[in-house]
């Protein structure tokens, strides 16, 4: 059996990125970097109808534009449009003014059609329909287990409330995009990618031409979030350009687009009672949701089925339940995944409830939890978390805090069940006789520090320093890797990285006939390689990675009573990591994760204009994220267990973030807002000083 | 954005001679060039009005102090003199955008900035304010819109959301940039007086105010309203 070493130099220590320097000094290349021979801008026309049927697109004044060297259509001349920013065409050109003057001489007749944009309103039996062949929302499937009404009469108390999490967008900080140069050879694609290879074999498909003609490069990457695997349309329209148009084309979305039709987190809207025996152990819950994935698929017949649907009871073992649920079509972008999909309206929701059982019954909030946690990992996260965070200390009866800014505090937990490893990993290693070493991997590194933790791993088993070992990803000629989604490529990559270093180390050992090849040895084996260096495969093996993984979080907030103002004060979280592999990159991935979660807390919300049918916060300036000035302090414990291996940490970092929020806020204030984002309108309906309509 | 041409005025006569009929003028370019790249404006002319002389002065006199309108945001937050005796404005100048915009925004382009209407502001929505028929911001999604209860009819703000939260008519749907100046200065000058400067309480004061309308950092407003309070625009063209 394959293990880990006990005593480490690299892994479980913090080394800083192999590529900061690069990254820091611009010297980094990004899709929108590349410089191809006479590469041309590319744009894309977008629909101004959130529901059109488009009877004609003329691109010819379009081509007069001086500059312009191409435009395509994206699905035709005639089509239905069913969302405000789907594509129609595309142009390239020599420069962005040039393309911005043709996608306005683009002529589109067009007939509007009744749209519908909010999930209460395209529920309504007499509301648009986003498919002509389907309704927008259909009867939500129940799953049922134990005796729920019955149940319900035997509960010492119980609580109903109503939860809802707005549509949240990625924004990664790179657009999505690509550069493209389809020669006569084939396609190069330089794309902002989390599936180099999902975006090899897509664009082949679409392309008509062999995966072997396509190659995808992604060297460096700002961020995906779960918005960026496959060949989009971006994608394909980029390479349709450069074909036409004889050069590449760079076609990187603005910060506009990526609000309209490249992915989002489906809305929830839970209805949720729940009901404990006097003790706190809960014996029943119910749920009602629904929530939009946007105009989902034809194919789901209407209604984007399955994009909003959540995890429920979730976190609890609760003997008697009941769990509905349906999504409605509405004319807007579709869903994506989204960092931990389904997860943070989960934990927000049940661990609001749950919180107001436990002030109803006077109970504590961690004591409730720890009551009815099965899982054995959190319940001690708990108990760590209350000595860090001085629970005790801080925690008062909701509403107590004297004065006008009243604080509070709140917990919650989460749980990711993915993030176990790939086994259609691969990857390779090139040794040269001079001592230097390339590990290639067909994987890519969104930000996260992917290089970073290859590097790590072979330093550690070739007892070499990390800055020895060239890495090499992002390539679809490099040998095949899975996508980056799930928390999955931290335990796929260090297995494979296990398994080529122990043959590398075997070829090397008996080529230079030393029985130790590492660390010191190291040179003097590889001297006596040879000419030709050696080049070993590895795929990922069994052992040395794990799931799923758990997390709790506290956060203190202080709110303004006059003005509603939430400010978080402070978050501390508590995870479990299996093997810590970079705590750097890890400790990254946890702020990140959590400054995620309080801008899903507090701020961030796609708002759809029902008059017009437009996204109207398509940009910084009104969707709010979280700024610099915003983040509180952040402590983190994290709990290295390497008996568990590897275990993808990326997405529980934001699962309970926003719940312990609200709960803070509920704590601060006596009342639940039980609406994310957590405005200061809602805080002060909330406590009756404005009408709840206005908010 | 459309070509322009550009010129640099020295006087406040060149200025107003070069910026005629369809010319804009052009300090800190913080709205500006956004509505021009949105085309929502598309000025033939821009007429650069930072080496106008003696508008970037703060100077205290018996009565008061003067703002002038080239005064950089940032120059507000590091004037000691201020931050003695108006500790609410540094503060509201602190709070306004990132120190990058802090450093080239000027008062004047702050008090004169177009509609921050999502409606305005969007590329595809053809509004009252963009020769349409309708103010969406009326009926529409207002809930975040950057209207203060007291105030609006100062700002160039088409809509006014008041304490019933009903949208309510505003007093100016029409386009707030053919209005005298004089009118706005005065109209404000009577919501926020200089003592209200002074008080630390300020922010939350403005804060209640702006409150139904979400701007979870109503930043930009503070620094309006005190600006204007304290009559800061005192000379020269500041708007376009």
């Amino acid at each position: 059996m394959p293990k880990w070493p006990t005593e480490t130099k690299y892994i479980s220590h913090s080394t800083q990125r192999v590529d900061g320097a690069a990254k820091a000094t611009g010297r980094a290349r990004y899709s929108s970097d590349i410089q191809a021979n006479n590469w041309l801008y590319g744009m894309i026309l977008r629909s101004k109808w959130p529901a059109a049927k488009i009877t004609n697109i003329n691109l010819e004044k379009a081509l007069k534009i001086p500059g312009i060297k191409a435009a395509v259509l994206a699905r035709g001349p005639s089509l239905t449009v069913r969302y405000y920013g789907e594509e129609l065409a595309a142009v390239a050109g020599t420069s962005k003014q040039a393309c911005l003057d043709a996608l306005k001489a683009i002529e589109v007749t067009a007939e509007p059609l009744p749209f519908v944009v909010r999930e209460e309103d395209a529920k309504k039996s007499d509301a648009p329909r986003v498919w002509q062949n389907g309704s927008n929302y259909n009867e939500p499937k129940a799953k049922e287990k134990g005796e729920v009404d019955s149940a319900f009469s035997k509960c010492a108390s119980v609580i109903e409330g109503s939860y809802s999490t707005p549509i949240q967008l990625h924004h990664s900080m790179e657009t999505h995009g690509n550069t493209i140069s389809w020669t006569d050879e084939g396609v190069t694609a330089w794309s902002s990618t989390q599936g180099i290879s999902s975006v090899r074999d897509g664009l082949a498909g679409a392309l008509k031409l062999e995966r072997s003609k396509v190659r995808v490069i992604t060297e460096f990457m700002g961020g995906g979030f779960g918005g960026k695997f496959g060949a989009g349309v971006e994608c394909v329209l980029a390479a349709k350009l450069s074909k036409e148009a004889g050069a590449p084309v760079r076609l990187m979305l603005t910060r506009f687009d990526e609000s309209l039709a490249v992915g989002n987190r489906p809305s929830s809207f839970q209805k949720i009672k729940l009901g404990a025996a006097p003790d706190g152990t809960l014996l029943a819950f119910e749920m009602e949701n629904y929530g939009t994935a946007g105009i989902g698929a034809e194919s789901d017949g209407g209604g984007g089925r399955g994009g909003a649907d959540i995890p429920a009871p979730y976190l609890y073992k609760i003997p008697n339940s009941r769990v509905k649920q349906a999504a409605v079509a509405v004319n807007a972008g579709s869903a994506r995944a989204f960092r931990a999909p389904g997860n943070p309206p989960a934990s927000f929701g049940i661990e609001s409830a749950l919180d107001d059982l436990a002030v109803k019954m006077g109970m504590d909030p961690v004591e409730i939890r720890l009551k009815n946690d099965p899982v054995e990992i959190r319940r001690r996260e708990y108990a760590i978390g209350v000595e860090k965070f001085g629970w005790k200390e801080k925690y008062r009866k909701p509403g107590s805090s004297p004065g006008v800014v009243k604080t509070g505090v709140g917990c919650a937990g989460g749980a990711w069940g993915w993030g176990a490893g790939a086994r259609e990993t691969h990857g390779e290693a090139q040794i040269n006789s001079d001592g230097s070493i390339e590990f290639r991997l067909g994987v890519q590194d969104l930000g996260t520090g992917t290089k970073t933790v290859i590097a790590v791993v072979a330093a550690e088993l070739l007892r070499l320093k990390p800055e020895q070992i060239n890495v090499k990803v992002g390539d679809t000629r490099f040998p095949p890797g899975p996508g980056s989604g799930g928390s999955t490529t931290c335990p796929s990559i260090s297995p494979t990285v296990y398994d080529i270093c122990t043959k590398a180390l075997a070829q090397l050992q008996e080529k230079s006939g030393l029985p130790d090849a590492r660390g010191k040895h190291w040179f003097a084996a590889c001297k006596k390689i040879g000419i030709n260096p050696i080049v070993v495969h590895g795929q990922w093996i069994e052992g040395l990675s794990s799931f799923p993984a758990y997390g709790v979080q506290f956060a203190e907030v202080a709110v303004d009573t006059e003005t509603g103002l939430v400010t978080v004060v402070k978050m501390l979280g508590v995870h479990d990591c299996g093997l810590i592999v970079n705590k750097l990159t890890l400790e990254s991935q946890i702020n990140g994760g959590m400054i995620m979660g309080m801008g899903y807390a507090l701020y961030e919300e796609r708002v759809m204009d029902d008059l017009s049918g437009v996204v109207l916060n398509p940009n910084f300036e009104t969707y709010k994220l979280p700024g610099i000035a915003d983040v509180p302090e952040i402590e983190m414990v994290l709990l290295n267990m390497p008996e568990r291996g590897v275990i993808g940490i990326g997405e529980p970092a934001t699962v309970p973030t926003a719940g312990a929020i609200a709960n803070a806020v509920a704590n601060a204030i006596g009342v639940r807002v039980s609406s994310l984002p957590i405005t200061p309108a809602k805080v002060l309906a909330a406590l009756g000083k404005i009408p709840a309509h206005t908010t | 954005m459309k070509a322009f041409q550009y010129a640099t005025a020295y006087s406040t006569e060149s200025a107003c001679q070069l910026v005629r009929d369809n010319g804009a003028y052009l300090a800190g370019g913080n709205d500006l060039l956004g509505l021009m790249k949105e085309y929502l404006a598309s000025p033939g002319m821009l007429v650069n009005i930072k080496a106008l002389p003696g508008l970037n002065k703060i100077e205290q006199h018996a009565k008061g102090w003067n703002i002038g309108a080239l005064v950089t945001i940032a120059a507000i937050e590091h004037d000691p003199h201020i931050t003695k005796a108006l500790p609410g404005l540094r503060e509201a100048a602190l709070g306004i955008a990132s120190a990058q915009i802090r450093n080239v925004a000027t008062v004047g382009g702050n008090l004169a900035q177009h509609s921050r209407c999502w409606y305005f502001r969007h590329r595809d929505i053809r509004c009252l304010k963009k020769h349409g028929e309708t103010c969406y911001a009326r009926i529409g999604e207002n809930r975040y819109h950057s209207t203060m209860g007291i105030l609006v009819g100062t700002h160039d703000t088409s809509l006014q959301r008041n304490r019933s939260g009903r949208g309510t008519a505003g007093p100016c749907p029409t386009d707030e940039a053919h209005r005298p100046l004089p009118e706005r200065r005065s109209c404000v000058s009577r919501y926020a007086s200089a003592r209200t400067l002074q008080k630390r309480s300020l922010r939350r004061f403005l804060q209640v105010e702006s409150s139904h309308l979400l701007c979870h950092r109503p930043a930009k407003l503070l620094a309006y309203v005190q600006a204007v309070s304290r009559y800061l625009i005192c000379q020269g063209p500041v708007c376009y």
